[in-house]
């Protein structure tokens, strides 16, 4: 076993810089075992010696029921954990300090780094780390991880002089009192007695009898022991930082975000925001996807095509070339443009003045201001998207978001709107299916928060302190969202585009063709190799338009369709069915039901109103 | 000698556990009995040694009284909870449980509590007279911008626990930074901004600085 070194802390207190910091590129995102929430561990080393870091999600606290605070319990719990580093924002200390102080009963060897002195500075705010340490009983070092200063002690403290801290809170006495009991009747320790108390933990018994005493806490008080227990945390927290903290500057909240919270011109704002994003990425992604798919013609497509090999063979290559020639056709131009504007958003602190604007609009279909994360991410791909509903608290949340990121236009369905619409028939044909499918998104969601089962809880949302993002950060964070989307997708693109190229190879597609085209020609009014096209776009969205084309014969696709045709086309293969890289992470988050719920429902829906265009235009 | 309790027995034993300084008149009235059947409960249960007398003559709950009463409880709190999740109103779930808790054997509700993992009462949603709050102020919600409030009271509902993470805790100071026109609010506490919803911002009971 390597030394393990693990960083906890608040979100936003510069952990992941920190973190990228001691480790360099090196970083793998995982799952610990048998849990979904992801862990960043990298390698680092010291005087030869490697060292595992681990950077651990950002909580407020490690008492929450949630899945990741249940994670972060159990790894700070390891025995096997060298040091804990707990990171700490020098501008927000006594708020952090609360965390550190229940990190600290788990009686690990500790560090704690107090980040971001360099801010804090600038704010009139000085921490006395001395004292601190001499408070915590462990060592504490100041650091600035955006300017790279203080980062190089951590690790050799961390290995070298982490110790136990011996800061403890004093509780209310009715609470020690309860606590004692517990650890006499029970054998568990302090900690353990104190979690039991607030309803966490595994035995039964010990939580019955915790509940019991717990019972006549609150009987005395009128507060229960859980509120007890995190009111006398946060008092010792606020006494640690008044001893320990100067400040002579004014409060938070600067001129800009005033801007920014305001229904106007707070609203406004938003909205061009998130319209110039997608532009943007519409813009430069058209420009850059043409450069990647001619240079994947060249190096690959046209030597494919030139081998003198057995025809099945040929056909399978030429099925990775495509697969691999769509695939970082979209990933690069379109979502990796996409998510470095996102991350620029975030880094800022804009996405959760966002967040908090878009509440109220949200809660109408049944979602919270923080679903705007994840929705907006949609636009990008929904593979990450979907993923991006753990943040949710309820599972009626995460229900209802994955439906509706499902709906999001991503950008591979851009290209499909951009390629046949916007070219043969008009921009604003193009942006009336944009608008069609927002308008069912918002009324799925009317639909879906009335009939989705589960309380409904509300928005408790940090708002980080406006600042400019580091670059550096912005594509980091950007290339390993990229990464994840192309471990998800890249795989199940190849397997898929194979197997579509083997079933057309034996005749496989034909017979569909044939079995369909009741509904594509009847029912939609498209050619029946349409209905070939869209099984294509099932793989990738935007293969419903390559595959067209092919099955076409030409390029000019207005010569072989007409307008309203074309108009159906793009908008069927836009809602229907997911592709199957968003079926998979669908049915990996949120079980196998819904999944097949989501892609039974879009496919209706699809098919729908593709009929109703065709009825009302065709 | 300690024969089985009756059912009346258990509801006696149930509700000194909830409120142990209620009188026989509202013991009484919260039972739906007369004060007469009450006192003659009450001799069953001294006989039975589940209460004892204390020296101004009040039955307290003896220590095998005070399990049995914590055993019907848990019983309660977990059919109420199921009949809840089955989507009965609060009090239809109530009065069911009311009912059924005298005769469901351990097992079954052991496995019920399994199925249901009872959420806390802090993973439901705020609603109705049942969470009420216990605390003088107003909703934090009423408050305008620029008002520095303490907190008296955080209703244990919703998404209490990280409003109390956040240090949303009664005794705290914390000024309305922001209030939208949809009720949610922006408030600033120990040097943090924290967006709530109005319905997080509804469970927060404060009363003006001093």
């Amino acid at each position: 076993m390597p030394l393990t070194v693990v960083l906890v802390g608040n979100p936003g207190v510069g952990k992941s810089l920190i973190f990228n910091h001691l480790t360099g590129v090196g970083v793998e995102i995982g799952n610990y075992p048998g849990s979904s929430v992801e862990l960043f561990s990298g390698r680092s080393c010291l005087g030869g010696e490697p060292i595992e870091v681990i950077d651990l999600p950002g909580i407020y606290s490690l008492d929450d029921g949630a899945e990741t605070e249940a994670l972060v319990r159990r790894v700070i719990g390891n025995d096997e954990v060298t040091a804990v580093v707990a990171v700490l924002d020098a501008t927000r200390l006594e708020r952090n300090l609360y965390l550190l102080i229940q990190v600290a009963e788990y009686g690990r060897p500790m560090v704690a780094v107090v980040n971001m002195v360099d801010l804090a500075s600038r704010r009139g705010i000085a921490v006395d780390t001395e004292r601190l340490s001499a408070l915590l009983g462990i060592p504490v070092l100041a650091t600035a991880a955006a300017i790279g200063q203080g980062i190089d002690r951590i690790l050799p403290t961390a290995v070298r002089e982490a110790r136990p801290a011996t800061v403890e809170v004093p509780y209310d006495h009715h609470v020690e009192a309860a606590v004692r009991s517990l650890e006499r009747t029970f054998g568990v320790d302090r900690r353990t007695a104190l979690q039991a108390l607030q309803g966490l933990g595994n035995d039964p018994e010990l939580l019955e009898s915790a509940a019991a005493l717990g019972e006549e806490i609150e009987r005395r008080h009128r507060m229960s022991a859980g509120q007890i227990i995190t009111t006398n945390r946060h008092n010792h927290a606020g006494a640690i930082a008044s001893e320990v903290v100067r400040s002579s500057g004014a409060g938070v909240g600067a001129a800009l975000d005033r801007l920014f919270t305001r229904t106007v011109p707070g609203v406004p704002i938003l909205v061009g925001v998130l319209t110039a994003m997608l532009l943007a990425v519409f813009l430069v992604g058209g420009v850059l996807e043409e450069y990647i798919v001619e240079a994947f013609d060249i190096v690959l497509l046209r030597p494919i095509a030139a081998l003198e090999i057995h025809p099945l063979g040929k056909e399978v290559l030429q099925a990775i070339g495509l697969a691999l020639q769509s695939g970082f056709g979209i990933a690069f131009p379109y979502i990796f443009t996409f998510y470095i504007l996102l991350a620029l958003l975030e880094d800022s602190g804009y996405m959760s003045r966002a967040a908090f604007l878009a509440d109220r609009t949200m809660h109408r279909i049944g979602l919270h201001g923080e679903a705007i994360i994840p929705l907006v991410l949609g636009f990008g791909c929904n593979v990450p998207a979907v993923m991006g509903i753990r943040l949710l608290a309820t599972r009626r949340e995460r229900i209802i978001a994955s439906f509706l990121i499902t709906m999001v236009p991503c950008s591979a369905r851009t290209v499909v709107i951009s390629g046949i619409v916007a070219s043969f028939v008009s921009l604003a044909a193009a942006l009336s299916i944009y608008a069609v499918v927002l308008l069912l998104i918002g009324l799925s969601g009317l639909v879906l928060s009335r009939v989705t089962p589960g309380p409904q809880l509300g928005m408790v949302l940090e708002m980080p302190v406006l600042r400019l993002p580091k670059p550096k950060m912005v594509l980091l964070k950007s290339w390993l969202r990229i990464r994840e989307f192309l471990a998800i997708a890249m795989p199940l693109l190849l397997a898929s585009s194979v197997v579509l190229g083997l079933l057309g190879y034996f005749g496989a597609i034909a017979a569909f063709q044939a079995g369909f085209a009741p509904v594509s020609e009847g029912l939609l009014g498209l050619p029946d190799y349409a209905s070939t096209a869209l099984l294509f776009g099932i793989l990738r969205k935007e293969m419903a338009f390559e595959t067209l084309v092919v099955l076409a014969g030409t390029a000019a696709l207005d010569t072989v369709m007409t307008g309203v045709q074309l108009y159906t086309f793009a908008i069927v293969s836009t809602l229907f069915v997911p592709c199957i890289s968003t079926i998979a992470v669908l049915r990996q988050e949120i079980g196998t039901w819904i999944a097949a719920a989501i892609t039974l429902y879009t496919v209706a829906l699809g098919i729908a109103i593709g009929a109703l265009v065709h009825l009302l235009a065709g | 000698m300690t024969g089985r309790a009756t059912e009346r027995e258990e509801d006696l034993l149930e509700a000194i556990l909830d409120s142990p300084d209620l009188d026989r008149a509202a013991l009484a009235s919260r039972l739906g009995l007369d004060p007469g059947e009450i006192a003659l409960t009450e001799e069953m249960a001294v006989a039975s040694g589940r209460l004892v007398r204390d020296g101004d003559g009040r039955a307290r709950l003896s220590p095998e009284g005070h399990r049995l009463a914590r055993r019907i409880a848990r019983r309660h709190r977990t059919l109420a909870c199921f009949f809840e999740q089955l989507g009965m109103a609060r009090d239809a779930a109530d009065r069911e449980a009311c009912t059924l808790e005298h005769g469901v054997s351990e097992e079954a509700i052991a496995r019920l509590a399994d199925h249901l993992r009872c959420p806390p009462r802090w993973n439901r949603p705020c609603e109705g007279a049942a969470c009420a709050a216990k605390g003088d102020g107003r909703p934090l919600i009423e408050f305008g911008e620029g008002d520095r409030v303490c907190i008296t009271a955080v209703r244990r509902c919703g998404r209490y626990r990280r409003l109390m993470d956040m240090g949303v805790v009664p005794g705290e100071t914390v000024v309305v930074r922001r209030r939208l026109s949809n009720r949610a609010i922006v408030i600033e506490v120990k040097g943090c901004e924290i967006g709530l919803s109005p319905e997080c911002a509804a469970t927060v009971l404060a009363s003006p600085c001093p």
